[in-house]
């Protein structure tokens, strides 16, 4: 049916797989970690419950294990300090991205790759520019859990049901975007907040995650802020990757939507570009 | 709708609120925890989701935000030091279940409870005992993870699917475990007319090692776990008569002397454990359930 392979299964990789599999979204799900003992035990205590869920869950044994993957997920990289800027990851993780999409994409050249590591815009970019692959393939988790944040918050304050508040957080997924009003502010911090209280964030991406999988595999055509190349869509000059509404289907991000921003929108969005340009 | 509270959320917990909540088995959740922060961040964590899941995620910040649960899911106890005997841990383990139980069922006394906390089957039973609600009500997640493991295994030998593995692995949560060899099937097939005697030892011995190859490798389990708690929750809550092994007061049946829970097939629904089925044993499986019944009175 369809296969996924997540690299990665530190916390965010392991609750993308759990998220994966209890909500049943492949028939086949392959974990890759360089650390061997990790991903074996992972692996093992999905798969122990096989009987439950009917994922064939697999640790990768080499790089051959992930071939013929129709999504993979990459959450390599190191986790975020408390108090560390998204930012400031950059160098660490380009040198893991190196040892990694190469590989990947001599295994898996039809794949649609996700891409959840931080700095997650960055991170998306640099594994677009390695990979070769055609346009869209290559996205990023980008502001989809922000925008999530957003509506959980605002649905929350209103006590409306989420679904219909439709609010869309757009830019970097960081600390760029401009503070809009107190909730805005909430969901730039949040991350912060959740590593504070608990170490690390991971339920939020993981269902994050599961969703775009779905929405993929399912050829759906929805439209979902997520991390794409912006070079020349709304006035952007510099060949960054941010989160605009994006339409994906079966070969990730299709096209981008057009969609209408006041004047003051406009121009954080491009404040937003210039931000990740310089990092 | 449906309201289910975990009382602690490390992994176990943890991973029970996130197979919980990404299979939608419930509208409302709580998280309940001493380490307020811990239960904070993780609360904020599944609930900045909300809109891809619909569950709504709350930490208790006291026992009065449980109130009302449909299902309680107990994960919290202590862990083994090393050199602790099982008593000294067992006495541990009452002081920390005295300080939740009798909170839990003032504020939900027609919750279903769910023990998960190891030793499982006593643990179940000290639960069920402080509780002084109904029988049935009170029940350890047992051998179902358990038997769970052994249908994934002998799917993965036989190359068939899991769901037509039926096979009951009963008696303690532990080593002295019991596999139903007898009624053990794959698509109507007797198992025992498709692999080895010896085969099938060696698939329950695999089982019977599972938690502590998994900890050596990545230090905990807990997905596993979850996603059986998660499906334990949906049965519960949709009165399914479902049947699984889980633990329960077996004094009396199978020819059972001592008063102890174990993991035996049982019918439950809306309100727990409704009745045992009384399976078909041969005499060597009933001995070793016996036996299983001595192990795990001697060391309470």
């Amino acid at each position: 049916m369809s296969k996924v392979t997540i690299v990665g299964v530190g916390s965010v990789g392991a609750a993308c797989a759990m998220a994966i599999v209890a909500q049943r979204r492949c028939s086949e799900l392959v974990l890759y970690d360089v650390n061997t003992d990790l991903v074996e035990g992972e692996a093992m205590d999905l798969q122990h419950a096989y009987a439950f869920h009917g994922v064939a869950v697999k640790a990768a044994n080499g790089w051959q294990d992930t071939s013929g993957s129709d999504i993979i997920v990459i959450t390599a990289g190191a986790r975020q300090k408390p108090g560390e800027s998204r930012l400031e990851l950059n160098g660490r993780n380009a040198a893991i991205m190196k040892s990694i999409v190469p590989n990947l994409v001599m295994h898996s050249h039809t794949a649609v790759i996700i891409v959840v590591s931080n700095p997650c815009d960055v991170m998306a970019k640099m594994v677009h520019d390695m990979s070769f692959l055609p346009p869209g393939r290559v996205l990023g988790s980008g502001t989809y859990l922000d925008s999530s944040r957003f509506r959980s918050f605002v649905a929350k304050r209103l006590n409306v049901d989420p679904v219909h508040v439709h609010g869309l957080i757009v830019g970097e997924h960081g600390d760029s975007t401009e503070e809009l009003c107190d909730m805005h502010s909430c969901v730039v911090s949040s991350a912060q907040d959740i590593i504070a209280k608990r170490g690390y964030t991971s339920s939020g991406i993981g269902f994050t995650v599961s969703r775009l999988v779905d929405k993929i595999l399912r050829d759906s055509h929805s439209v979902v802020p997520v991390s794409t190349s912006v070079k020349g869509l709304f006035g952007i000059t510099e060949d960054v990757f941010l989160s605009v509404p994006c339409v994906i289907g079966r070969s990730g991000v299709e096209r981008v939507l057009q969609i209408q921003m006041s004047p003051e929108e406009l121009q954080k969005l491009r404040d937003s570009a210039t931000r990740i340009a310089s990092a | 709708m449906s309201k289910i509270s975990i009382v602690g959320v490390g992994s176990v917990g943890a991973s029970c609120a996130m197979a919980l909540v990404s299979q939608r088995r419930c509208s409302e959740l709580v998280l309940y925890d001493v380490n307020a922060n811990l239960c904070a961040g993780e609360a904020l964590d599944l609930q900045q989701a909300h809109p891809f899941h619909g569950v709504n995620v709350k930490a208790a910040t006291a026992w009065e935000d449980t109130s009302a649960s449909d299902i309680v899911v107990i994960t919290a106890g202590a862990r083994q030091r090393p050199g602790e005997s099982r008593l000294e841990l067992n006495e541990r383990n009452t002081e920390i279940m005295r300080s939740i139980v009798p909170d839990v069922v003032r504020y939900s006394h027609h919750a279903v409870i769910i023990v998960v906390s190891n030793p499982c089957d006593i643990m179940a039973q000290i639960v069920a005992k402080m509780a002084f609600l109904p029988p049935g009500r009170v029940f350890g997640s047992g051998t179902y993870l358990d038997s769970s493991r052994f249908r994934s295994f002998a799917a993965d030998r036989l190359n068939v699917d899991a769901a037509h593995i039926h096979a009951v692995i009963c008696g303690e949560h532990g080593d002295s475990s019991v596999l139903l060899e007898s009624t053990a099937m794959c698509g109507g097939t007797l198992l025992s007319s498709m692999l080895s005697s010896q085969e099938l030892k060696e698939m329950h011995e695999r089982v019977i090692s599972s938690a502590s190859s998994i900890i050596s490798l990545k230090g905990f389990t807990a997905s596993a776990i979850g996603i059986t708690i998660s499906r334990l929750a949906e049965k519960i809550l949709r009165d399914s008569h479902s049947v699984v092994p889980v633990s329960t007061a077996v004094k009396g049946l199978f020819g059972i002397e001592q008063d102890v829970f174990l993991s035996v097939p049982c019918v439950i629904g809306r309100l727990g454990v409704e009745r045992v089925l009384p399976i078909q044993m041969s005499d060597d499986e009933l001995a070793k359930l016996r036996e299983s019944a001595a192990r795990i009175a001697s060391v309470q």
